[in-house]
């Protein structure tokens, strides 16, 4: 059930704002027949979540097309004319270069970059994020960016580092396949971090897109010899702190709008 | 398509993921123990030690090295040299007991403590907004380890998949009817009886304040006097949580 402003929403509304088959129609028809309240001050808010959930299914499918390599925090690669690789493994902002230049530039000469799947999740929700909010506003929100999987995650994202059981399952859900039996040396595929796209299927950096099987049989092949456990895909997700972001976005819609 | 880059360019990695079957404990031990002194001097040498680590522990089930891991970590981690898997192979020992080695909250150093709260977050008494550890924390840290561990079992959450890991949980409903869990399924060795399953009808449907209390309270008053355990946990929920509640009060 959709609320906004405190009223049960007539979907019908507004639904056909979007596209037939597209993600946006999805995510409120489940939304809209989910016993779960889904509330939401504004219907703007709504929208924004939708927009931007949509923005992170596209993030996800250009990253997999990209040339980024999977690679372990050890191995981990960076340009090093937009980030500095510490010895964690982790990428940190070099000074003097805009947060919006470093994120496309991972997009642009994605085969010089190299990490793990949690870390991947993070580059595709600023990707996401710089694609809504636009250049300015994004390098006023996030001024320092650190990549290394949830270890550094800024405050505006830090929802996304916590999975938890949901009633429904959504396009740009963060979702995890858990790796019980892993080969413990090789400990990257211990579990895998997905972005949900749609209709079962979803993208994991180091696996690429496909439904929870294949993702699982991928997995399966890092175990333990005699493993007794397969991988298999936990009943949580995580998400962005949708309505938080949405009032920054209008925020400074309107502050804009003012100045102007 | 994805580019995968072999996480072990390095032979003695790779010999180790496809033949630590038939790598005896004995060898696998020595090379361990010859890596140790070389800890945080290069990143191909740490990833071969954290390898053979992982494989101890894992495998052999050796929690001798425990001390030997958690030094290591803090060590690396005060140079900013990478602990991850490290971490992650500290964690998969199952060993409830062996948090008691992360006993840096006390430390001089703050990053230590910072890197023993973070591992230790998902303790209640943690504080991680405290920058310098008090010895009070490490005391209450001890006294919930004492409390709880007959009732923890190992989720196997780790660093990878969230931002604060709760590597192991506590079996509340266990507790409630103090009965220990296994600690990798976190269900008592032995099943419940029908009046038990029965208890646990009404204490599931409580909200996490009143298990929580109820559980504690429960424990409590078991060691203290098993008969009137016997008597209270006969009342019905709601005079359990109003007894519980007085007593706290007292």
């Amino acid at each position: 059930m959709i609320i906004i402003s405190s009223n049960i929403a007539k979907v019908d509304t507004f639904i056909n704002e979007y596209k037939p088959n597209g993600i946006e129609r999805d995510i409120i028809t489940k939304m809209d027949l989910s016993k779960e309240r889904y509330e939401y001050n504004s219907l703007n808010q709504l929208q924004f979540e939708l927009k931007l959930r949509k923005n992170i299914v596209i993030a996800a499918i250009r990253l997999n097309e990209d040339d980024m390599s999977f690679t372990t925090f050890r191995k981990s690669m960076c340009n090093l004319d937009y980030w500095d690789r510490t010895e964690e493994g982790g990428f940190i902002l070099k000074k003097g270069i805009t947060p919006s230049a470093a994120i496309e530039d991972i997009s642009i000469n994605s085969s010089e970059y190299g990490t793990e799947c949690a870390t991947a999740m993070i580059i595709i929700y600023y990707q996401a994020l710089l694609n809504i909010f636009g250049e300015k506003l994004f390098n006023e929100l996030f001024p320092e960016i650190q990549l290394m999987n949830w270890h550094y995650i800024d405050n505006l994202l830090e929802d996304a580092g916590y999975l938890e059981k949901r009633s429904d399952y959504l396009p740009g859900d963060r979702r995890y396949f858990y790796n019980p039996d892993v080969n413990p040396v090789k400990p990257e595929w211990q579990g895998e971090n997905v972005i949900e796209l749609a209709n079962g299927i979803y993208f994991g950096h180091g696996i690429g897109i496909g439904n929870a099987e294949e993702i699982i049989s991928e997995l399966n092949k890092f175990r333990i010899e005699d493993a007794k456990e397969a991988a298999y895909l936990l009943d949580t997700a995580a998400r962005l702190d949708f309505k938080n972001l949405a009032d920054i976005y209008y925020k400074s819609l309107s502050t804009s709008t003012n100045k102007n | 398509m994805f580019r995968y880059i072999n996480t072990s360019s390095l032979p003695r990695i790779n010999y180790l993921a496809s033949d630590y079957k038939r790598i005896g404990y004995p060898v696998l031990k020595g090379m361990f123990e010859r890596g140790v002194v070389q800890n945080g001097q290069s990143n191909d040498n740490d990833e071969f030690l954290d390898a053979t680590a992982t494989l101890l522990i894992k495998i052999h089930k050796d929690n001798t090295i425990l001390p030997i891991i958690v030094d290591m970590i803090f060590f690396r981690n005060r140079k900013g040299l990478f602990t991850h898997d490290l971490i992650w192979a500290f964690f998969q020992a199952r060993e409830p007991n062996s948090l008691m080695l992360i006993n840096y909250l006390n430390s001089e150093d703050v990053s230590d403590v910072k890197l023993a709260c973070k591992l230790l977050d998902f303790v209640p008494s943690i504080d991680m907004t405290m920058g310098k550890g008090s010895n009070n924390q490490y005391v209450a840290f001890f006294y919930w380890l004492n409390e709880n561990y007959p009732f923890l079992y190992f989720t196997g959450e780790s660093f990878q998949r969230t931002s604060k890991p709760i590597p192991y949980i506590v079996a509340l409903d266990a507790k409630y009817l103090c009965r220990r869990v296994s600690l990798y399924t976190g269900k008592p060795f032995i099943t419940y009886t029908e009046k038990e399953i029965n208890l646990l009808g009404y204490f599931n449907n409580l909200d996490e304040d009143n298990k929580l209390l109820l559980s504690t309270f429960s424990l409590r008053i078991y060691y203290e006097n098993i008969y009137l355990w016997i008597s209270w946990i006969n009342h019905s929920i709601t005079k359990q949580i109003s007894i519980a509640e007085a007593s706290l009060r007292a």
